[in-house]
């Protein structure tokens, strides 16, 4: 059974869905986020001099903003029962780039509160509790590894013991792919500042794909994209102006995570 | 960081390995071992002074990779004994009557431990790495095998997370070790062959 599921636009500001497939198996859903907070307000309380930095500011402001892109492939029609848990585990690697815990750890906090959390069981506890099957050298790589692991009767017991119903692996990193410009600081008997301005841009791509540990498949691909471009500008005092899109994507990912494993 | 040691001339790093111990999930093989780890092992601190400004490190990896590699040996195979020596009458000591002898005897030697910080790598995780060697004896004392495998591990951090990252890669490096040991050290040759010989030979599986 092949099932579309649209982003959620109830809860996350800006979030609407804006691609849709053809209603063929798998169907896929696209969203973007605007992170942009609104601060245009409150300038109004600002004196003419300070108004003008502020502007410049604002200007900074809003193009430091991260764009979140998410995709959602589905192949099957379940989700959550109740009692159920879900562990979200981070794909090791062993070359120069990994999921960053950080992302993980991200994920987890935002599933595990909210109106609608997700029972979720920590991605130590697991390891702990299947070594050495789920180690970064042993752990299987796709779904149609898992009905071999499984047929071995403890793994099958433990999974059941535990109530686990979904394996999240997150795979993906952020990365810097520009920077520009230049700042000096400067410090005398007399005082000292910061001039000039720089900027860094950065790319967060990660992947979750979900495998169903009751029917032992792959139940689908969620994808989060986001982008963003941060400034430190120096006016005498240095004032960093932060996209953060690997928190951008993280958001995301868990917005449509969380719709994907509880159908709500 | 880097800057700042070489400033202070040096920065000193002590660090005792700690961490959490699995119990693996494998059936134990149907067979009795006599378990040789030398003294050193259990008592093994790791110490280098790294280039460019790097500091002095110690890191007493001893007192977890004993405790972890116990654990283990204890899942894997169904009798196990520590002895000094691989011969029979360590067994048979007057203070562990009836055990009678073992099946063979394997010994475990930690060979080497290396670390990489982010600072000499350019890399912005530590890394370490575990050599352990396996020697298989048989219950007459000769050597059947000996095997020498290789755990990795990794974690991001730096900087005044410095010990602690090293802490949870130096974990990593053991565990990868042990679920090698758990799952390729009875596939091997000398090992199968070792296991046929005395009738005792089967696929490592899952507790039922």
């Amino acid at each position: 059974m092949i099932q579309n599921l649209l982003c959620d636009t109830g809860t996350g500001p800006e979030l609407r869905p804006v691609l849709q497939y053809a209603p063929q198996a798998p169907k896929k859903v696209v969203c973007l986020r605007m992170n942009c907070k609104r601060v245009l307000g409150s300038m109004r309380a600002l004196s003419a001099g300070l108004r003008r930095i502020a502007m410049a500011l604002v200007l900074l402001l809003l193009a430091s903003c991260a764009t979140t892109r998410v995709e959602q492939s589905r192949q099957s029609n379940s989700v959550l029962g109740a009692g159920e848990a879900m562990v979200i585990l981070g794909r090791a690697t062993y070359n120069d780039r990994e999921t960053e815990e950080s992302f993980t750890d991200c994920l987890a906090d935002i599933l595990s509160q909210g109106s609608n959390p997700i029972r979720l069981v920590s991605e130590e506890q697991f390891k702990d509790d299947l070594y050495p099957w789920f180690e970064a050298r042993t752990a299987p790589t796709n779904a149609n590894d898992l009905g071999r692991l499984f047929a071995e009767a403890g793994v099958q017991a433990q999974i059941d013991k535990s109530s686990i119903r979904y394996l999240a692996w997150i795979e993906g990193d952020t990365v810097t792919i520009d920077r520009g410009g230049s700042m000096s600081c400067a410090l005398s008997t007399f005082g000292g500042g910061c001039f000039g301005m720089s900027y860094w841009e950065q790319d967060a791509s990660y992947e979750a794909s979900i495998w169903d540990l009751k029917n032992l498949t792959a139940s689908g691909q969620i994808s989060a994209d986001a982008n963003g471009t941060s400034y430190l500008a120096g006016l005498v005092l240095p004032i960093p102006i932060l996209a953060r899109p690997g928190n951008a994507a993280c958001k995301g990912l868990a917005a449509q995570l969380r719709v994907f494993i509880t159908g709500k | 960081m880097s800057a700042l040691c070489t400033l202070l001339a040096s920065c000193t790093h002590t660090l005792t390995v700690t961490g959490r111990i699995p119990t693996p999930l494998i059936e134990p093989f149907p067979v009795s071992i006599g378990l040789i780890v030398p003294a050193e092992f259990s008592t093994y601190i790791y110490r280098e002074k790294l280039p460019r400004g790097g500091g002095d490190w110690t890191v007493g990896l001893g007192a977890l990779q004993d405790a972890f590699f116990t654990t283990l040996f204890d899942s894997v195979f169904q009798r196990v004994q520590r002895v000094s020596l691989p011969v029979c009458e360590q067994i048979d000591a007057p203070n562990a009557p009836g055990l009678g002898c073992p099946d063979g005897y394997l010994r475990i030697t930690l060979l080497e431990y290396a670390f990489l910080p982010p600072e000499l790598s350019g890399l912005k995780f530590f890394s370490a790495s575990t050599k352990y060697q396996l020697e298989l004896m048989d219950a007459g004392g000769a050597v059947r095998d000996t095997w020498v495998v290789v755990g990795y591990g990794k974690n991001e951090g730096g900087g005044f997370q410095a010990t602690d990252a090293l802490n949870a890669a130096s974990v990593d490096a053991i565990r990868d070790a042990g679920a090698r040991v758990a799952l390729d050290w009875s596939k091997q040759e000398n090992v199968v062959t070792w296991l046929d010989s005395i009738g005792r030979n089967n696929d490592p599986k899952p507790i039922m």
